[in-house]
């Protein structure tokens, strides 16, 4: 499929996500024209509707593309530019990739600006084959030391968590995990619970 | 650790001085330093530089705000970049408000709230280099004790001694030495004199009333207020603020987090529902540190039914026929109070809380930070619920003229029979409201009457506590949680009262 469609497909899909119609003019003729023909899209009254086809391949695309920025802010550690670099790896990724990825970073099913990361078949399976590298806080254990890499929270378990410095780059120290989360952060220690310790995302020290 | 304040008073521009509160080190030389301070100017040399992209989004949020504020414009444009919303609230008369509204949840796409944070810590980092210097302390006793105090089979048993403690201390020392010697003191040096007084020079028995006689302003009200309950808040926050002083108290909230769970609440909830073992009232103030108002009105729906505070728990073993009556009465009411928070917590609408709470250090607590938060605590007492108690005088006295009492106590009258209690508990149930000892007061002259059975006891011991919370908490009641709810609350513990004062009856009755 050709990158200009792809992107269609994403604009689309991710308008509609906000629960925005798209009007006809909001697409290259060209573009919209190839893309009814390959069964993508419908016309109707002016509005550009996905088909079940389309809804499956644009899905797919706004995963990896959130997938991409996951990677590259979580584990690749960078911090500008993000978007584009997606834009470009969205187009590249092939299934197998896709899975190592999704699987390398533990399933994660929020992009960094908060958006959701539509589930892949791997999701479903919930495959643990590539060796995980992140984990959940709370799937940790008593005595792990870990590196926080990022935090899937609403916006009161952020401010909690910000307030008290809870945040990406910060290293921990599990002491106890019942009957209730016991962290360590340099010589300060906090009591969490399972909700808290679900929203933080870390990489464990070996 | 070591500070160099020296240097840090250079990097800043401006003075530093060091202290340590808890210690009270350092705090005149601060006051001396602040008050020179007023009379000099500064330029403050150290400003947090942030990385090109998120000061481009500073000044652009910088630039949308007009009006000047205690705060300056750069401070505030941060705030909002960390997801403190409400902060916008301040700027809701701004002429580019929903501008700066909608400038700030774009900015979140391409900075996030943590990546600001991080970059204030690096700042922080930086201008902490050489300036502090961290040196390996002794693993003493007390840490090793701190560790262990996370592990729950060491510390279920630490917290019960801790409770115990308070209980020896508020429940024995206050509640019955204290209460009979101040008690007596009063009758005799103030009461018994002041009601001769009155009887020679007010012929009105109205005006008498008012001032003296079994419901006065002041030989209820004060009396109340000073011989009885003083004594019981004084040594129970002593005993409170030595939990918390020592650090203890976040530990029993971080032991009880998955018990209290399940009725809706989070274990920090352990704070104010403790400290209503001790005072109702001001426990209800204390919910104000629960995170969520559907917690804030469970806890105080909680408060409000069923937990007994340390007057109405020194009458009750006072007034139990044994130990077995003890135990079916706080079977009874702890069954209650886990049923209505349940319930609570199933009704209400929301999200469970969330738990979360720095663990300090065990230590030793200090005997001046223990003094200063108990005199802190009773300063509230004094001014915020002495008042009520002179209230509930004049309350009792318009009741009694207008006899408006009369009626309210032969309608409690009815549903006191049909728990099976004889027909003088209505009286005892009205009074309860007002002053929650004399309720079990009566009670007792009524077991030792022997109009009473063993039964009955223990029905009209159950009843009484779950029913509605004294005056004085209804009243903060009214203030924190507002009305409508407040009277919700109320009747509630109205119906759970005699609901569950009805079944305790036919089950003892089926029991024997």
């Amino acid at each position: 499929m050709k990158e200009e469609i792809e992107n269609a497909l994403r604009m689309i899909w991710m308008l509609n996500e906000d629960g925005k119609d798209v009007e006809e003019r909001q697409i290259e003729e060209k573009v919209l024209k190839e893309m009814i023909d390959s069964d993508l899209v419908l016309l109707s009254q002016g509005k550009v509707n996905l088909t079940e086809r389309g809804k499956k391949e644009a899905e797919k695309i706004v995963r990896l593309h959130r997938l991409a920025e996951r990677l590259l802010t979580d584990i690749l550690g960078i911090r500008e530019g993000v978007e584009e670099h997606a834009c470009r790896f969205e187009h590249v990724i092939d299934d197998e990739a896709e899975e190592a990825i999704c699987t390398l970073l533990g399933h994660p099913e929020i992009c960094p600006h908060g958006r959701k990361i539509p589930p892949g078949s791997c999701c479903l399976k919930n495959e643990r084959e590539v060796e995980r590298v992140i984990f959940r806080l709370s799937e940790l254990s008593p005595g792990d030391e870990a590196e926080i890499k990022y935090i899937v929270a609403d916006e009161e378990e952020s401010k909690i968590l910000l307030s008290a410095g809870i945040i990406p780059g910060v290293k921990i120290k599990v002491l106890r995990v019942y009957p209730a989360f016991v962290i360590q952060i340099d010589n300060t220690q906090f009591a969490i619970d399972k909700r808290l310790a679900d929203c933080i995302n870390v990489i464990k020290k070996v | 650790m070591e500070i160099n304040e020296k240097i840090l008073s250079e990097r800043l521009g401006i003075p530093v001085v060091k202290t340590v509160a808890i210690e009270r080190k350092g705090i005149l030389e601060l006051k001396e330093a602040i008050k020179q301070a007023l009379s000099r100017e500064f330029h403050p040399v150290m400003k947090i530089k942030f990385s090109r992209a998120i000061e481009k989004q500073i000044s652009e949020i910088e630039s949308l705000i007009e009006k000047d504020y205690r705060m300056n414009r750069r401070a505030i444009a941060i705030l909002l970049l960390l997801g403190d919303y409400d902060i916008l609230e301040l700027l809701k008369r701004e002429k580019n408000f929903s501008k700066i509204k909608e400038k700030v949840s774009i900015a979140r796409f391409s900075v996030l709230p943590y990546e600001v944070l991080r970059e204030i810590h690096e700042n922080a980092e930086r201008l902490l280099d050489g300036v502090v210097v961290y040196r390996e302390t002794k693993h003493g006793l007390l840490k090793k004790i701190s560790d262990l105090s996370l592990n729950p089979y060491f510390s279920l048993p630490l917290a019960f001694a801790s409770l115990a403690f308070v209980y020896f201390f508020a429940g024995f020392l206050g509640a019955q030495i204290l209460v009979d010697v101040i008690e007596t003191a009063f009758e005799e040096n103030i009461n018994a004199p002041l009601n001769k007084v009155l009887a020679i020079y007010v012929p009105n028995y109205w005006i008498r009333e008012l001032i003296g006689g079994e419901y006065g302003i002041v030989t209820l009200g004060l009396r109340y207020a000073v011989a009885i309950i003083l004594p019981i808040v004084t040594t129970f926050f002593i005993a409170f603020s030595l939990l918390e002083d020592s650090g203890m108290l976040p530990r029993i909230s971080y032991l009880l987090d998955t018990l209290f769970k399940k009725i809706g609440l989070s274990g920090r909830a352990a704070i104010p529902l403790l400290l209503g073992t001790g005072c109702g009232t001001m426990a209800v103030v204390v919910t104000r540190i629960l995170e969520s108002r559907r917690e804030r009105i469970i806890a105080t729906l909680l408060l409000a039914v069923g937990i007994p505070c340390s007057a109405q728990l020194g009458v009750m073993i006072g007034i139990a026929p044994d130990i077995k009556a003890l135990l079916i009465w706080i079977f009874i009411v702890s069954l209650v109070l886990i049923a209505t928070g349940t319930a609570a917590s199933k009704i209400l609408p929301g999200e469970s809380p969330i738990f979360f709470m720095e663990l300090p250090p065990l230590r030793v607590p200090s005997v001046k930070n223990v003094i200063y938060k108990t005199l802190s605590r009773l300063e509230w007492y004094v001014k915020e619920v002495m008042p009520i108690f002179v209230m509930i005088s004049v309350l009792i006295w318009i009741g009694r003229i207008t006899m408006v009492f009369d009626l309210l106590i032969a309608a409690l009258a009815v549903p006191a029979k049909a728990i099976g209690l004889p027909a003088e508990a209505g009286k005892i149930l009205l009074y309860g409201f007002f002053r929650r000892d004399y309720g079990a007061a009566g009670l007792y002259d009524l077991a030792e009457a022997g109009v009473m059975s063993y039964n009955q006891i223990i029905v009209a011991m159950v009843t009484l506590t779950l029913f509605v919370p004294c005056v004085a908490q209804f009243s903060v009641m009214c203030k924190e949680r507002g009305l409508k709810t407040s009277v919700m609350i109320f009747l509630l513990s109205i119906l759970i009262a005699f609901t569950t004062g009805y079944i305790t009856y036919n089950l003892l009755k089926v029991v024997g």
